[in-house]
């Protein structure tokens, strides 16, 4: 069924209004906006986690306060910056990508925004408690989480606020796949869909699949710390790791799959070509997400209560799909014009790191390997590999293909390109020396350590890494803030775009497009123009 | 008609497939348990796409849409539900103001659609 939008015309926007609009890319901008603010508030905590750590000994914080400081951080990285995030570009960019008007229930959208900024206010609120704020870590395993572990009120807000969180994203994805089951404009296949929407698509199924699992578990968590009685020895505290980690190991690919569509159609405009292997790479997309949804026990392979050969063969597996996907990353280049702009720097990061995080995951799916490196700083620098690597840098060349596209203004390429460097080394310096010190047998979430040799001038490096990271972002917001101001305006196609996005003005009005759209044959209909123009 | 259906369908079968493969290597209750639900979730969720499919096939035609620009209501919802999960930490008192927004916000959300829907009327 097609839709027409009737409107009020377009006015300027408030601070409120920008908060209380039913239009997608508002509900998108302010989703997106407060997962990054929480992503510069844990990159704080992320400095003072560092600065501790530069050498052995307490320097900065106490040993209570650090673990609060790296539970808030890896909580807001997790559940207030990297899942609402990976949803937000989605509800921005889904409905203009398939030629719809807006998003389906979009006030529901918009209450999860509210959901989202209240979790994540009443988590960070636990740091004004007196107890301090949660520190069990991200995770709050029990019993680490349970009332005589971690008394006071701290740990209550930190389990409101992720289920606050959960549930905005859980709402967020019944939208997301209501529109694109709904609101495709005639001709959209699901086969014609750009490829940032698969891998959308492919998130929201894991979100609605695996998020309420963790809804549950916080709900049992927060009955057992104040009746007791749900996670009793001696399985109690494996129930909830079950529980856990069938959200746990999803969401690192939930807040991965959006970022893999949007490197893929990155690197296919500024190669200058299709996509190479389109079909493969949706049907590798959709095995990828399922394989991830039957990992998650090799989180628990040290626990020996879980099957570990079937964990191991699964994500072992998962090697086939990423494989698929790096192979159409590689192919695409290799077939195009590759023109080295920033969203194309930021794309070619993502490929090289995440590579990294991806080969030292079969570290970790392995039991035998996983028994030496489990609990140590081998783990922090992997996942940060996946997560740094995958989700940021595929964010940062998302945010410069398309800011264009949401200001109308581009970005300044001189100051994107120290971003781009400063922050591809300080992602080395930062996370190598892990690999190392977690071979070496550094236990990770400590705050002192006694130095055995050369932990102390691994864990400097890593600092400085830390800090490079910090400058590289400074340098983007100060580019973000001059852009907006005095930034060349873009018009709707700055890159030679491929996807319907590219048809509307820039930014879009309420309704998306102005006039008709281009016919859609493929999963790139502008492409089509432009061959069929050149042709004639 | 549409056949988005089928997405639904195969990664509710791929999950399914994982399912079946816990079997010979004795899995625990929790991991077939928990990979089964989410399977027949998704292959239930097929279906309800499939439904929708043959539905809006029968029912073809343009739809006006009208949509308030604003809607403060929905964010009022929003905080009215954080009100009353915050209100299980802090007492009674927050539960009764969280439902009381949640009240105001749902008479507001009913205002908004009555007038959409008077207003795709007259277009």
């Amino acid at each position: 069924m097609t839709t027409r939008t009737a409107s009020a015309p377009r006015r300027r926007t408030g601070p409120i209004e920008a908060f209380a609009g039913t239009d997608h890319k508002r509900i998108g901008l302010a989703a997106g906006g407060v997962g990054f603010a929480f992503f510069l508030l844990a990159g704080l905590l992320a400095m003072l986690m560092r600065a501790e750590l530069a050498g052995p000994g307490m320097q900065v914080v106490s040993e209570n306060t650090y673990n609060q400081v790296f539970t808030i951080h890896g909580s807001t990285m997790f559940y207030l910056f990297a899942t609402p995030a990976s949803l937000a570009i989605g509800i921005y960019l889904v409905p203009l990508q398939i030629g719809a008007t807006g998003i389906q229930w979009p006030r529901a959208a918009l209450t999860g925004v509210w959901m989202l900024i209240a979790g994540g206010l009443i988590m960070w609120g636990g740091f004004l408690t007196s107890s301090g704020a949660a520190a069990g870590g991200w995770t709050a395993f029990d019993p680490l989480s349970d009332t005589p572990s971690s008394p006071g009120p701290g740990m209550d807000y930190w389990i409101i606020g992720v289920v606050l969180s959960a549930v905005a994203a859980t709402v967020w994805a019944w939208c997301l796949l209501a529109t694109i089951v709904r609101r495709r404009t005639p001709g959209m296949t699901l086969l014609r869909m750009p490829l940032l929407s698969w891998g959308v698509l492919v998130a929201c199924l894991m979100v609605v699949a695996s998020f309420p699992a963790l809804i549950l578990a916080m709900v049992l968590l927060y009955i057992d710390r104040h009746l007791g009685g749900v996670f009793n020895p001696p399985d109690g505290a494996l129930a909830y790791q079950h529980l856990f980690w069938f959200y746990g190991h999803p969401v690192v690919y939930v807040v991965f799959f959006p970022w893999v569509g949007a490197v893929a159609e990155t690197v296919a405009t500024f190669s200058g070509t299709r996509f190479f292997g389109y079909r493969l790479t949706v049907l590798s997309l959709l095995a990828f997400a399922a394989l991830s949804m039957s990992v998650w026990g090799h989180h628990m392979f040290t626990e020996d209560a879980v099957a570990n050969r079937y964990f191991s063969l699964t994500s072992t597996a998962l090697l086939v799909p990423a494989g698929i996907e790096y192979f159409g990353l590689l192919g695409t280049m290799f077939r195009g014009r590759i023109r080295l702009a920033a969203p194309m720097l930021f794309a070619l990061g993502f490929v090289l790191l995440f590579l990294i995080g991806g080969l030292t995951g079969i570290f970790v799916g392995s039991p035998e390997l996983d028994y030496h490196v489990h609990d140590s700083y081998f783990i922090v620098a992997h996942f940060h590999y996946t997560l740094f690597g995958g989700t940021v840098f595929g964010m940062f060349a998302a945010i410069y293909l398309w800011f264009p596209k949401v200001t109308g203004r581009l970005l300044g390429e001189t100051l994107a390109r120290w971003h781009f460097a400063l922050m591809f080394v300080g992602a080395l310096l930062a996370f190598v020396p892990m690999f190392f010190l977690g071979h070496e047998g550094m236990p990770r979430r400590v705050a002192n350590y006694t130095d055995p040799g050369n932990w102390e001038t691994l864990n400097i490096v890593a600092s400085i890494g830390g800090y490079v990271i910090f400058v590289s972002i400074v340098l983007f917001l100060v580019n973000v803030f001059r852009s907006l101001r005095t930034g060349r305006p873009a018009g709707p196609d700055p890159w030679q775009g491929q996807t319907l996005e590219w048809a509307a003005p820039s930014p879009p009005p309420r309704g998306n497009f102005t006039g008709p759209l281009p016919p859609v044959r493929s999963y790139a209909p502008l492409l089509d123009l432009r061959e069929e123009a050149a042709a004639r | 008609m549409s056949r988005a259906w089928t997405t639904f369908a195969l990664w509710g079968v791929f999950l399914a497939v994982l399912t079946a493969v816990t079997t010979p290597f004795g899995a625990d209750v929790y991991t077939w348990g928990q990979l089964a639900i989410s399977a027949a979730f998704i292959l239930a969720l097929a279906l309800v796409v499939f439904a929708y499919g043959r539905r809006a096939e029968r029912v073809p035609g343009q739809r006006v849409r009208t949509r308030t620009d604003l809607s403060y209501p929905s964010m009022l919802l929003g905080v009215g539900l954080a009100a009353l999960a915050l209100g299980a930490e802090l007492g009674l008192w927050l539960v009764l103001i969280g439902a009381g927004a949640c009240v105001l916000a749902v008479g507001g959300l009913v205002r908004e659609w009555r007038a959409e829907r008077h207003a795709a009327e007259e277009l």
